[in-house]
């Protein structure tokens, strides 16, 4: 069947097209946008609500557009809302896919919507409920925008293979993503070379090597053909390799990358797993280099027993005085950021409530509206510090669902 | 019996040094090389009768074992003498014994249609039983609403199947049994609602793994709870940040398989939409009524409700029809509804084609939209095109009224 002259000329129309990206966040700012447009269109629109699989109008005032909206399921249930004037306009609070349409017979009108949009302020106040709704929903389908076709994890939606920085995705699982981690274990074992190694390069490498290895540990739960004998390849390569490619940890300062394939090899072991020749020794370190590190690797450390609570201690100190002072730059925020938020969770004494507070509140406000959120301020969105912010976010509300 | 046990012991004792034996049943003699040793006395049996040491009973046997001690033994007689003495079988043990140390007895797998039937079953009495529960102001969502997606699911398989697009998503066409999951999902993808509006498919899905009277095994409990999930956009979204099925099976979260079988599902339970689903409420209430119940409310929960009414009151149940190899969804509007509630239709026309779109089906399908007022059709499409104009651009095609047939 072809489309018909007649139902093209009928669907074709001349109203002109516009989008943004939209988050959860926003459903406050978008009910006062509605409110606003309702002042000027009064007799002539309608207001739909797709929340819980079906479709209402919304109330009016505020309070009762949410009385409704819990009804019918609450905010990780609405689909969009939308406002339209027939022969006029469509406007689209898309949060499925995380998108703002706005849709007018003419431009001059499209402009003038556009602008009273960006005009509306976002909301300080959020509740809770919508926070854990967005930051978790959202988190996630920015986290599946990273997985290529075959279940591999890419640095960003396009972007290059996460390989050297894998070891991140070992945590997806605390972050109710265990069926991106088992596609990305599958992906790593089907990948792996024949010398037991991973590399983008000609030949295998020893830092992508150990961040699969911590991957393929973490699937420990997931029941999964392959794994232990890839992980045992893994760590055959690693051992070798000791001494010619890379060496234990003994000089410092040690940089993470160095530290990496000490670390697998020692989780390894701690999780029972035998090398053919002992290599291991002990790790130390000082508070400069565990404030260096991201969380997931200090995580790994303190499994390990490395850091006690006043190495620590000392860390988070350092971080929190380049807070304070506004010295938290230079490549990586977020990561400095969520690491202070887990070293806080390591003192004796809990961190504050307004403490708390207002490191969630940095956090958040460090966010992309695509869901994700970004090694600096202002730049795209990346898998890594998504998923470090995730788990930090994590650290501050423990009963938040994932 | 004991006379003649007697009687053949009384022979034996006479005549044995002949070596024949006697029956201590029926008393005959015969050869021992025509009797076969009894595996567990180890007496010969009679091949007469087939009688031995098995068959006497206590007095017979404790005069045997006197005249087989104080003259079979001497004579070194080879038939029933164990070095040990011989220890009767143990009793068979109660079945509750076997019961508490073995387990209760496995009956065997039952058949598809039986799987089917039992959760059909099951899904209509839970349904049937918290029937109240269900929000009264909303559509159907009765257990009637399961069995018309039943018949939508399907209808929908055989057109699909006709035109090619089962073989090319799957690669081949499935059977019977590979469809008893999806199935299974229509019968209880909605029996959370009597339990949690909020997240019913979740609930749907739990009583499906937990319901022992389901005649599922394990790896079917699981796939039916996962399609019962899938089934629903929010949950789906919920779980794994995206609502398509497409991407979820580009992405290798699901397997195709199952990206099948979810889109069978969600797209039937979508298709139960329009007049017929607004026929009644969940409690069988006619609609006239629950709009007068309606009217009742405050403006602002009435609005709400009226619009949900009113849109579905827009169009005829949609159909997918197979036209010459082409999926076609049809849609057949009211023009009198069109009319009067055209936004309301608008919105829930856009909302058919976002729960169509986000399967596997929805790229294939060519959408036609009738009405009994063709220019009353093309006003409301000229008036309201823009609020579902971004879905109708995902379809393959879009036809007005017969053109194209």
């Amino acid at each position: 069947m072809r489309p018909s002259k007649e139902g093209s000329e009928a669907l074709k129309g001349e109203e002109t097209e516009a989008e943004m990206e939209l988050t959860l966040l926003d459903l406050n700012r978008v009910l006062d946008y509605i409110a606003q447009l309702r002042r000027e269109w009064r007799d002539r629109w309608i207001v739909h609500l797709r929340i819980g699989g079906e479709g209402v109008s919304l109330p009016e005032a505020h309070e009762k557009a949410y009385e409704i909206m819990e009804r019918m399921g609450g905010p990780d249930q609405i689909d969009y809302l939308a406002a339209s004037v027939p022969d006029s306009f469509q406007f689209s609070a898309d949060f499925a896919d995380g998108m703002l349409r706005l849709a007018a017979k003419d431009n001059v009108l499209l402009s003038n919507l556009a602008a009273s949009w960006k005009r509306t302020p976002r909301r300080r106040e959020v509740s809770q409920a919508i926070l854990n709704v967005a930051l978790t929903t959202e988190a996630k389908r920015f986290v599946l925008s990273c997985v290529e076709n075959e279940g591999n994890l890419c640095k960003f939606p396009g972007g290059p293979p996460l390989l050297e920085e894998a070891y991140v995705a070992s945590r997806l699982g605390r972050l109710g993503m265990k069926h991106i981690l088992r596609r990305y274990c599958e992906s790593l074992v089907f990948s792996q070379r024949k010398d037991g190694g991973w590399s983008l390069l000609a030949e295998s490498a020893v830092v992508p090597t150990a961040s699969a290895v911590l991957v393929l540990i973490s699937a420990e739960i997931i029941d999964m053909a392959g794994r232990i004998r890839a992980l045992q390849q893994a760590v055959e390569f690693l051992t070798v390799a000791e001494g010619r490619t890379w060496t234990w940890p003994s000089q410092r300062p040690t940089s993470a990358s160095s530290l990496l394939p000490a670390v697998a090899i020692a989780t390894f072991i701690k999780q029972g797993g035998k090398l053919t020749r002992p290599i291991q020794r002990p790790i130390t370190l000082e508070a400069t280099d565990l404030a260096s590190y991201d969380l997931i690797l200090t995580d790994y450390l303190k499994d390990l027993g490395v850091i006690d609570a006043q190495i620590s201690r000392e860390a988070y100190n350092l971080l929190h005085q380049r807070l304070r002072r506004g010295t938290l730059q230079g490549g990586d925020t977020t990561q400095a950021l969520t690491s202070l938020v887990y070293l806080g969770s390591l003192r004796k004494k809990s961190l504050r409530a307004e403490e708390g507070k207002s490191l969630a509140k940095m956090l958040i406000g460090y966010r992309n509206n695509d869901g994700g959120w970004p090694k600096e301020t202002g730049k795209n969105s990346e898998l890594t510090p998504t998923i470090l912010s995730l788990l930090s976010y994590r650290v501050l509300h423990p009963h938040v669902a994932l | 019996m004991i006379s003649a046990v007697r009687k053949a012991m009384q022979l034996t004792r006479s005549q044995c040094r002949t070596s024949l034996h006697y029956c201590f049943a029926c008393s005959d003699a015969f050869e021992p090389s025509d009797g076969e040793k009894c595996q567990t006395c180890h007496w010969l049996k009679c091949p007469h009768c087939g009688a031995c040491y098995c068959r006497l009973d206590q007095k017979s046997r404790a005069e045997v074992d006197d005249f087989y001690a104080s003259h079979c033994a001497g004579e070194g007689c080879p038939y029933g003498k164990e070095p040990s003495p011989w220890v009767p079988p143990p009793a068979m043990p109660s079945p509750k014994k076997i019961e508490s140390e073995v387990g209760v007895p496995v009956p065997p797998p039952a058949s598809p249609k039986e799987k089917l039937e039992s959760i059909a079953r099951e899904s209509k009495r839970v349904m049937q039983k918290g029937e109240d529960k269900i929000d009264p102001y909303l559509n159907d969502h009765s257990y009637r609403h399961v069995e018309r997606v039943q018949k939508i699911l399907d209808e929908t398989e055989e057109n699909l199947e006709q035109s090619s697009f089962t073989k090319k998503t799957l690669g081949r066409i499935p059977s019977e049994d590979d469809l008893l999951g999806a199935r299974a999902a229509i019968t209880a993808h909605d029996v959370g609602y009597v339990k949690d509006k909020r997240h019913h498919a979740d609930v749907s899905a739990d009583f499906v793994k937990t319901n022992d009277s389901l005649q599922l095994e394990n790896g079917e409990r699981d796939e039916v709870a996962s399609l019962c999930l899938l089934h629903n956009r929010e949950s789906t979204r919920r779980v794994f940040g995206t609502d398509d099925i497409a991407e979820l099976t580009r992405s290798g979260m699901i397997s195709r398989e199952l990206g099948y079988k979810a889109s069978l599902v969600r797209f039937a339970d979508a298709l139960d939409a329009g007049e017929k689903r607004v026929e009644q409420n969940s409690q069988g209430v006619p609609r006239s009524r629950v709009i007068r119940q309606i009217e009742k409310l405050p403006r602002w929960e009435r609005d709400a409700y009226m619009s949900h009414w009113e849109g579905h009151r827009g169009f005829g149940q949609p159909s997918l029809m197979n036209e010459g190899g082409d999926l076609t969804l049809e849609l057949s509007f009211r023009s009198r509804a069109l009319k009067s509630h055209g936004s309301e239709a608008a919105f829930m026309v856009r909302d058919l084609l976002r729960d169509t779109n986000s399967t596997l089906i929805g790229p294939s399908l060519r959408v036609r939209l009738k009405c009994d007022d063709k220019e009353a059709l093309k006003q409301w499409l000229s008036a309201n095109r823009m609020v579902f104009s971004r879905e109708l651009r995902r379809v393959k095609a879009v036809a007005i009224g017969d053109e194209g047939r």
